[in-house]
């Protein structure tokens, strides 16, 4: 079943978790966002959900390549677990996800309930994927540079032989790779 | 007219003097140490290491401090004794010494002390105008509920507000940075840390295992001082003269109850790291391209203990379940410093 989430929209929270790769739009109301982002992660956690495209939507893209770039996949296995159900549901109610065939109308749906497609619709070509791990959000640090500090540290010093060695031959793998 | 030629050299002079001005360095990011590598100005690797912990103290105490040439920073109407002195001081005042890092990340009952914890990166790795600084992280440990996100975005606020492009790369993926490149960097490496754990599966630098178990130095030091009915610093301090795993009962007699219940808890965390990479591997088997043998290296603060690799490889051999053939158990070169010579090999190369 795919499933994907609604719009282009960006949130800043510090530990959003996983869905730092998911676009929500911030117009969405949500009653507690930070708990059902708690529930997706978990989900992930759990190898019930999988992020497969988490691509910006401000790339410069089709807007079709758009919305396969924010796709999750539910695992189908797993999918019948109450919880997995509960919980997409009450994302799918809030509106923060929708059914993949919403926008992709080949897709079977049935009602508003999520159902396990038996076919998967338009999956994300594998070998150009590229998961981005761009964080949104950038926790602030306080400036320290106003402040008396006096600290001294351990020195030591190392034959560079070693790492000039790896290097040379990470160097190389990374080449010939 | 235009030179193509000449523009294209141009252009390359231009690249390679970008790059040799840009300065690559590793920073371990540990529970109890910071440690940081860079080469130096003649070739040889300068490392630096420093204590992640402070106290504080009543900004009365300035001037003693002042006079014994302890490293202190001045915060508000406080002093906070920071580095290696913050633990001698805590003995003197007969306190614990507070540390900004629990677990193999930041610690959430010390959110206030990130102007400490930006000092203490400073010290190590300095200011620069151009660098480019690859910093440790820990894997997501499969045994508490604890994730990594806010720990890796502050470490990468403070660092690029140094001056560097800062990239995080897991633990135990640089020791095989550093220790694995006569085996086209692969390998089974564990850094046992203070606070974490941390343990990765490497296959010609690529990843498909990673993970950590929430337990190191400090819980062994924790549970040996529950069972004797003693204080974590006192375990320590008995841990840090030189005591045997293997031989438990040499050493002073008033002390054989910690040096066994050491003995004991060191065992119990070797076998419990085993346990949970066989269960790990069985995950990950079917669906990762394993290599038919690699060596596993033992790295990190925890495994200095006297007797830790014999007897790791005594557990090992006891009950190996690994689907793996393991070519070789070895410690690491320099196991403080194996994290941060990985993450500088691997910043020269990876940007």
């Amino acid at each position: 079943m795919w499933v994907r989430s609604k719009a282009v929209g960006k949130i800043c929270l510090p530990s959003i978790g996983i869905f730092n790769a998911l676009d929500f739009d911030d117009s969405v109301e949500v009653p507690d966002r930070m708990a059902l982002h708690k529930e997706f992660t978990e989900l992930c956690r759990k190898g019930l959900l999988e992020i497969v495209s988490n691509k910006h939507a401000n790339d410069k893209k089709t807007k079709a390549e758009t919305h396969i770039h924010q796709t999750i996949k539910v695992n189908v296995a797993e999918e019948v677990e109450k919880g997995v159900t509960q919980a997409l549901t009450k994302l799918f109610e809030s509106g923060v996800i929708q059914l993949a065939s919403q926008i992709l109308p080949e897709s079977k749906v049935t009602g508003n309930n999520l159902v396990i497609q038996e076919k998967e619709v338009k999956k994300p070509d594998a070998e150009k994927f590229v998961p981005s791990n761009e964080e949104t959000y950038v926790p602030t640090i306080p400036d320290s540079s106003s402040v008396k500090a006096n600290i001294s540290v351990n020195e030591g010093s190392i034959s560079s032989e070693d790492v000039d060695n790896a290097s040379e031959k990470l160097k190389r793998m990374l080449r010939e790779d | 007219m235009v030179d193509v030629n000449t523009n294209q050299a141009e252009a390359n002079i231009k690249k390679t003097v970008e790059n040799s001005a840009t300065e690559f360095c590793g920073l371990d990011v540990g529970t109890m140490n910071f440690v940081s590598a860079k080469k130096d100005s003649n070739g040889t690797i300068a490392t630096k290491f420093i204590r992640d912990a402070f106290i504080d103290l009543p900004v009365e105490a300035r001037q003693m401090l002042k006079l014994s040439s302890v490293s202190f920073v001045e915060k508000d109407d406080r002093v906070l004794v920071v580095g290696d002195d913050a633990f001698k001081v805590a003995n003197l005042f007969n306190r614990e010494a507070r540390r900004p890092l629990s677990k193999g990340i930041i610690s959430s009952s010390e959110i206030d002390a990130l102007e400490v914890l930006t000092l203490l990166v400073e010290s190590v790795i300095g200011k620069t105008t151009k660098g480019f600084r690859a910093f440790s992280v820990p894997a997501e440990p499969i045994d508490a509920d604890m994730d990594v996100i806010y720990h890796e975005g502050i470490f990468n606020s403070i660092i690029t507000s140094l001056g560097y492009n800062a990239k995080a790369v897991n633990e135990a993926e640089a020791i095989c940075y550093s220790e694995c490149a006569d085996n086209d960097f692969t390998g089974l490496t564990i850094s046992y840390g203070a606070g974490q754990t941390n343990i990765a599966l490497v296959y010609r630098t690529m990843v498909p295992m990673k993970f950590s178990i929430a337990r190191g130095g400090d819980w062994i030091d924790e549970r040996v001082s529950k069972a004797v009915g003693t204080t974590a610093s006192r375990v320590a301090a008995i841990k840090e003269t030189g005591f045997d795993i293997m031989n438990p009962t040499t050493g002073d007699p008033k002390d054989f109850r910690v040096r066994e219940a050491l003995a004991l808890y060191y065992k119990n965390l070797i076998r419990y790291t085993l346990e949970s990479i066989v269960f790990q591997f069985n995950q990950v088997q079917d669906k990762a391209r394993l290599p038919i043998s690699l060596p596993l290296v033992i790295s990190g603060g925890t495994s200095l203990a006297q007797g830790f690799v014999p007897l790791f490889k005594q557990l090992f051999s006891e009950g190996n379940k690994l689907p793996v053939e393991i070519s070789e158990i070895r410690h690491a070169k320099k196991p403080l410093e194996a994290v941060a010579l990985g993450l500088l090999t691997y910043a020269q190369n990876i940007q």
